[in-house]
């Protein structure tokens, strides 16, 4: 079957060292972090009190319908900025036609319990919490009616398409950490068959919320001291635009690299299993045709906690062996904390992004580990005079 | 007990906050779905937010049906808001955009004849005033 090729035209994104792509890019340069104290709630009695925390972010200007903001919690706001960014530095414009797409990968929300609570709480007689009809007859009413709209994953995806107006396929991957890194390789995988030009593809998350912590605790992740975690939470979105080759040529966008190859898997996660990664990496650089030691840089999930980087210690070796030495390998987790479903968009936009200054064409493998052992990995070319040519 | 200009105020202030507008643009007369740009499920957010300021239950049928057309339901027909039921209501409400409805008012038309004034109306007669 003859597949489109799929080029990168646009780049946006909210991430813990700025409220967009080129403040997250001039932080970088300066060594900044973006890890700092967690301020949207009190961390006093948790096991992390720092984390990658977006600040003064205002997601007006990115909202077509500002009425809608009231229907978003902060995933989604800075979805839809990102995106909006990522659109026009794509040089494109919302409500062209149906030939764009969105593809998001997102997780769940903090679901606001306490709005569960406080409706739970009115009940006079304490049946709520167990008595299904008894809640639906007599609590249901002291819910906040918008509740459930806000906190459905879905949600992400179709603000981005009506704040953009955009109206080509919409899809939502919630594969834990993995999930914006297989939103890239959905929409990839869209255009090469067709079914879009254009998909704004990305990862939007924020994992500083109370259970968030709770859950990474109980798992045994934070292993680190409170005010020097080495796992840390963060929160943020990034979007590229993907845009079939063809178009993008014709229409003389400016472009920063292409798509070449992409896999996904499950696998068990101890050392000694870990083959199924090595699978997964295989599997893209078959589709690319890149042998390992054409490989210039990795940008690896690098998650700070023993499981995952043994896990990911020994699949890289296995696959490149030797080669890893003159591999770059970047590393951001360390600046902006694990920021979940968005943590393969966003990282993979600064690898790339810092690749392209090079001055000469790089091949780049992005690839991610999900908690229960979810892998992906990107292969990606970057061209560095943004016209889609080698050199 | 609340007065009149005190629910007024309240209805204003709600309508503006749910809909995102700019409360010097939220009149009387101003229609919740042409106007503000209300939706089905902004209904549902003003309803609730009615409820908890004022302590109140509203019921679904007051809330598509009552607030609409409360004391005015023998102004309606089958199709619609009757050529009588226009008149009386054109007089009531003389600063909303009759315009907007060359036609008549029809069945399906009657959510965007809801304006600040019918929650205002329609609290005072639930909730009496001082």
């Amino acid at each position: 079957m003859n597949r489109r090729r799929v080029v990168v035209t646009g780049i946006g994104a909210v991430t813990p060292l700025g409220n967009n792509f080129a403040q997250s890019m001039q932080s970088l340069r300066e060594a900044k972090t973006g890890l700092g104290p967690i301020t949207l709630f009190d961390p006093r009695e948790w096991p992390c009190r720092v984390g990658g925390q977006i600040r003064d972010f205002d997601p007006r200007p990115y909202f077509r319908i500002p009425k809608a903001i009231k229907l978003t919690e902060r995933r989604t706001q800075f979805a839809v900025a990102a995106a909006a960014m990522a659109l026009a530095d794509a040089g494109l414009q919302s409500g062209q036609d149906d030939e764009i797409g969105v593809c998001v990968g997102t997780g769940v929300s903090d679901q606001q319990p306490q709005e569960l609570a406080r409706a739970i709480g009115l009940d006079p007689e304490s049946r709520a919490a167990t008595d299904v009809p008894y809640f639906s007859e007599r609590i249901l009413s002291n819910l906040q009616p918008l509740w459930l709209v806000v906190n459905l994953p879905n949600m992400v995806s179709a603000h981005v398409a009506i704040q953009l107006e955009i109206q080509g396929p919409n899809n939502t991957l919630m594969t834990d950490w993995i999930a914006g890194s297989q939103a890239l390789g959905e929409a990839y995988r869209a255009i090469q068959h067709g079914e879009a030009q254009i998909m704004l593809a990305g990862g939007a998350d924020s994992g500083i919320y109370p259970q968030a912590v709770v859950s990474y605790s109980q798992a045994q992740l934070f292993n680190g001291q409170k005010e020097e975690p080495q796992f840390a939470l963060g929160e943020g979105a990034a979007f590229m635009a993907l845009e079939d080759h063809e178009h993008a040529v014709e229409r003389g966008a400016r472009i920063y690299g292409e798509l070449v190859g992409y896999a996904c898997g499950c696998v068990s996660l101890s050392v000694e299993d870990s083959h199924g990664l090595a699978g997964t990496i295989e599997t893209a650089m078959r589709e690319a045709s890149w042998k390992p030691a054409e490989i210039d840089a990795i940008c690896a999930a690098s998650i700070p906690h023993p499981s995952f980087t043994q896990a990911e210690k020994t699949a890289l070796t296995r696959v490149f062996d030797g080669n890893l030495n003159r591999i770059a390998l970047f590393e951001f987790k360390s600046r902006i904390g694990h920021t979940l479903a968005a943590s393969g968009p966003i990282e993979a936009a600064l690898a790339l992004s810092c690749l392209a200054s090079l001055g000469r064409t790089a091949r780049m493998l992005c690839t991610n580990l999900g908690l229960l052992g979810q892998t992906s990995a990107l292969a990606f070319q970057i061209f560095p005079d943004g016209r889609g040519e080698s050199k | 007990m609340y007065t009149r200009d005190e629910i007024e105020r309240r209805v204003t202030e709600i309508v503006a906050q749910a809909l995102d507008s700019d409360p010097a643009k939220v009149h009387r007369h101003s229609s919740l779905i042409d106007d503000l740009g209300a939706e089905s499920i902004d209904f549902l957010d003003i309803r609730y937010r009615l409820e908890t300021a004022f302590q109140i239950k509203i019921s679904e049928d007051d809330l598509w049906r009552g607030f609409v057309v409360g004391e005015h339901r023998d102004l309606l027909s089958e199709n619609g808001v009757t050529e009588e039921g226009l008149k009386r209501l054109q007089s009531e409400m003389p600063d909303f955009r009759w315009e907007r409805f060359p036609e008549g008012v029809r069945r399906r038309d009657l959510p965007r004849l809801i304006t600040v004034r019918t929650i205002i109306e329609y609290l005072v007669s639930l909730l009496g005033t001082e």
